[in-house]
């Protein structure tokens, strides 16, 4: 199991990530929303960018994160 | 509403998309449609709500009248290729009925119509017609199967120029886009050209949804939206009713949260609340209709709702035109259920719980299932799988995935889900996993007593023995199978007598098999029943026992029966053989043996290891020189050499092969036969001359790579080589290059 982090285009409803899957956090920074947490495997992540792409909401940036720290903020360099 | 509804539901799977309300023209996108040349293949990409159906709707409503549309909307269970192309034909012939050739059941028992051979056959039918044919693949998407998109690709690789391919789809489809896009043969239209520009935003806002809005405020909604269609349609709903609708806009424009959520919730809380929950709740359906929807909110009323809220131009898109179907658009659809599952997740099983009761009350098994299946309900999916194996037959499909979906250990315990598993792995010729599935319905059966299932139980074992090859187990499965159907006059009972005299054949040869296929046919007949495959065995039993007269007759009966359907039928290959006996016997032995190879290949295709060892044997029988007649008795002896049973066939072999130790004739030095070379090993001879390896030229000619292998054997036998280049060599020397 590996921790994910999209980014998303524009901020989300606080309660966005919990329909997605419960064990996503969220959190927002410079207009933009990160979900972030642990998935089983590719599929669900698949699955996951799946669910976004319906909704019509664009992705701006993904990695890969293998510690469980909270995300960074996103878009500037250390704000 | 009626019980067939649910069938009718079927039916809006190939319809054109219905008129609608609330909808912007764009003639600056259709006329690239209509008057620029298209390439092989369209491709509308783009993520929900950027207006690709709207599109290719409005384009198909006005291309000339010499263009007809063909419309498929594609959804999960698609996947099935017997499914998915038999859409494509019913899409097809719907709109040019003299064109494509009645389409064969596609859907059924798999095995019984060869689906490779159906593109091939849809290609010839374009390739002599008039008119430009487009065929509209909507929610492409939807289609994860490897083999569908090779066959999609092959199409477009091979279309003729009266039939354009336009796929529509949220991702790139997985095909040679780039191949294509080189050739000049590849049409895009992606989100950038499907998005609105400031004038059409105008019209939209202003004509079609008929808002009083200054230009300025059209103008930071559309700079807002970036141009999405679903979003500025969402906006215009959001402020339809609104005094202050400057001051909103304002506000939206500064605020940061993503558009559609925003305004999805921003409608769905301007609703009363009645409609609210309506919406909410109703959002685990992807069909919806009235009746169904008052189950599901255990209320009435919902056909009301679904027709004010089309005219209301609430994202409800009618899938009829008697309006007994609906659906929502599908990125409201999706934002209605992601609310749902923030606001009531509790209420979700439930919902999903009450869907499943409906459709399995109207016997729409495989959308109960997956009602059932979402609502964690593994009892009640695992009853309604059964309900429709038993009900459906054992020909329908779709239900893979579901059976999957049912654990292993549940499954065993139940002696019909075993047995619709057994089913399952040998459509798919995992003979193993069906012998597990068999055993365990078998056990389970006895203990339960369930009488209604023995005789299922006893024709899917005899089938299993049939596949294997163990025809003595065969026969007498076959036999019970028979004296265990109550109603002789039934369609179970034709089948039981069909398979039963099947396998007598093999097992006590043609004269003991003649009456009792003739026997099946006229209840077929009296049943309505196709039987070219039993005509077929007629003639073969017939010509076996000599009788070539009436084998011709026979033969004539199964080739008219599949004349009007596309696709190969390997039933129809013992019909090939008789024929392959009737020119024999009239001295024309080319044709006759062109008869009985064809025959053959349908056979091996098929994986009918008893047929193809039998149809080497009449090869044995044609042979003119004895090096052939050897070669087509090792085959026929290697083919049932590892057999459990072959029946009869093993004295039928060694027969022959004593025929052979006799007369063993002196080999002449030098004196090389050349015996002709048949069209399609000519073809092949002529891939072998390229770079291509036999499993490519197998792709390339869509036949089977066994198939390849055995013309490239008789290349091989026919020219006396044993190697690809001095097949080569000798070719050229015989000016066969």
């Amino acid at each position: 199991m590996s921790s994910y982090r999209i980014v998303v285009k524009d901020r989300l409803s606080g309660s966005f990530a919990a329909a997605v899957d419960p064990a996503m956090r969220q959190t927002d920074a410079d207009g933009r929303t990160a979900l972030a947490g642990p998935l089983v495997d590719q599929s669900q992540l698949v699955g996951v960018i799946h669910h976004l792409h319906d909704l019509g909401i664009e992705i701006i940036g993904f990695e890969v994160i293998d510690d469980e720290s909270p995300p960074r903020p996103i878009g500037g360099s250390n704000a | 509403m009626t019980g067939d509804a649910a069938a009718k539901l079927v039916a809006t799977k190939i319809d054109p998309p219905q008129p609608r309300t609330g909808i912007l023209r764009r003639p600056r996108l259709v006329s690239r449609l209509i008057d620029q040349p298209l390439g092989r293949l369209t491709v509308v990409a783009a993520p929900a709500g950027w207006g690709k159906t709207s599109l290719l709707a409005e384009w198909a409503g006005s291309d000339g009248p010499h263009t007809r549309f063909a419309w498929v909307w594609l959804d999960a269970d698609d996947n099935d290729e017997g499914l998915f192309w038999s859409y494509v034909v019913e899409a097809l012939r719907t709109v040019r009925p003299n064109i494509v050739s009645a389409p064969p059941d596609l859907a059924r028992l798999p095995g019984a119509v060869s689906i490779r051979d159906v593109v091939p056959l849809l290609i010839n039918d374009f390739r002599k017609a008039d008119g430009e044919t487009v065929l509209i693949l909507d929610d492409y998407h939807q289609i994860a199967t490897r083999t569908i998109h090779d066959a999609v690709s092959y199409l477009i690789d091979h279309l003729p120029g009266s039939l354009r391919v336009v796929i529509a789809s949220r991702t790139d489809p997985p095909l040679p886009l780039g191949r294509l896009r080189a050739a000049g043969e590849l049409t895009e239209i992606r989100a950038a050209r499907l998005g609105f520009d400031e004038y059409e935003a105008h019209t939209l806002l202003r004509s079609t949804l008929g808002l009083d809005i200054e230009p300025a405020t059209v103008r930071q909604l559309w700079e807002r939206t970036e141009g999405w269609p679903a979003g500025l349609y969402l906006a215009g709903l959001s402020v339809r009713d609104r005094a202050d609708v400057t001051s909103f806009v304002e506000d939206l424009a500064r605020d940061d949260r993503n558009i559609a959520e925003y305004l999805a919730e921003e409608v769905l809380d301007s609703q009363e609340p009645g409609r609210r929950t309506f919406l909410l709740r109703t959002s685990i359906l992807d069909r919806l209709a009235g009746p169904l929807c008052d189950e599901i909110l255990a209320a009435t009323g919902s056909q009301t709702m679904l027709e004010d809220m089309e005219r209301d131009n609430l994202f409800v898109i009618p899938l009829d035109g008697r309006r007994e179907w609906f659906r929502y658009h599908r990125l409201f659809g999706d934002w209605l259920r992601h609310e749902l599952a923030l606001r009531e997740p509790a209420a979700v099983p439930e919902l999903h719980l009450r869907a499943a009761w409906w459709h399995q009350r109207h016997h729409s098994y495989l959308r109960g299932i997956d009602h059932a299946l979402a609502a964690e309900d593994v009892g009640l999916a695992a009853d309604l799988i059964e309900e429709h194996f038993y009900k459906a037959g054992y020909g329908e499909r779709a239900t893979t995935s579901r059976l999957a979906a049912i654990p292993d250990e549940i499954a065993m315990a139940r002696p019909r889900l075993a047995l619709a598993r057994a089913v399952d792995e040998l459509t798919y010729g995992h003979v193993k996993d069906a012998a597990h599935w068999l055993d365990a319905a078998e056990q389970e059966g006895t203990a339960v007593g369930e009488s209604a299932s023995e005789v299922k139980l006893l024709m899917v074992r005899g089938l299993y023995h049939r596949i294997t090859c163990d025809v003595g187990r065969a026969a007498a499965t076959a036999r019970r199978a028979l004296e265990a159907v109550g109603d002789v006059s039934s369609r179970e009972y034709a089948v039981a007598l069909g398979q039963f005299s099947s396998v007598t054949f093999w097992e006590s040869g043609p004269e003991a098999a003649i009456p009792l296929v003739r026997e099946t046919i006229r209840r077929n007949e009296h049943l309505g029943l196709a039987d070219e495959g039993e005509s077929a065995a007629l003639a073969f039993f017939l010509a076996e026992a000599g009788d070539l007269a009436q084998a011709a007759v026979a033969a004539r009966r199964a080739f008219e029966a599949v004349e009007e359907m596309p696709g190969s039928f390997p039933t129809i290959a013992a019909a090939h053989y008789a024929l392959g006996r009737v020119k024999a016997a009239q001295g024309r032995t080319e044709e006759a043996r062109e008869q009985v190879e064809q025959g053959l290949s349908l056979a091996e295709d098929h994986g009918e290891p008893l047929l193809s060892a039998y149809g080497n044997l009449i090869l044995v029988d044609l042979a003119t020189d004895a090096p052939a007649a050897r070669d087509y008795l090792r085959n026929a002896g290697n083919l049932i050499k590892d057999l459990p049973d072959p029946g009869r066939l093993r004295e039928w072999v060694a027969n022959r092969e004593r025929r052979f130790s006799r007369h063993r004739p002196v080999r002449t030095a030098r004196t090389r036969y050349v015996e002709e070379l048949t069209e399609r090993e000519l073809q092949v001879l002529r891939y072998l001359g390229g770079a291509l390896s036999q499993r490519e030229i197998a792709r390339e000619l869509y036949i089977s790579h066994n198939t390849v292998k055995g013309y490239v054997k008789n290349i091989y036998r026919k020219l006396g080589v044993s190697s690809r280049r001095e097949a080569l060599t000798a070719a050229r020397e015989l000016d066969l290059l």
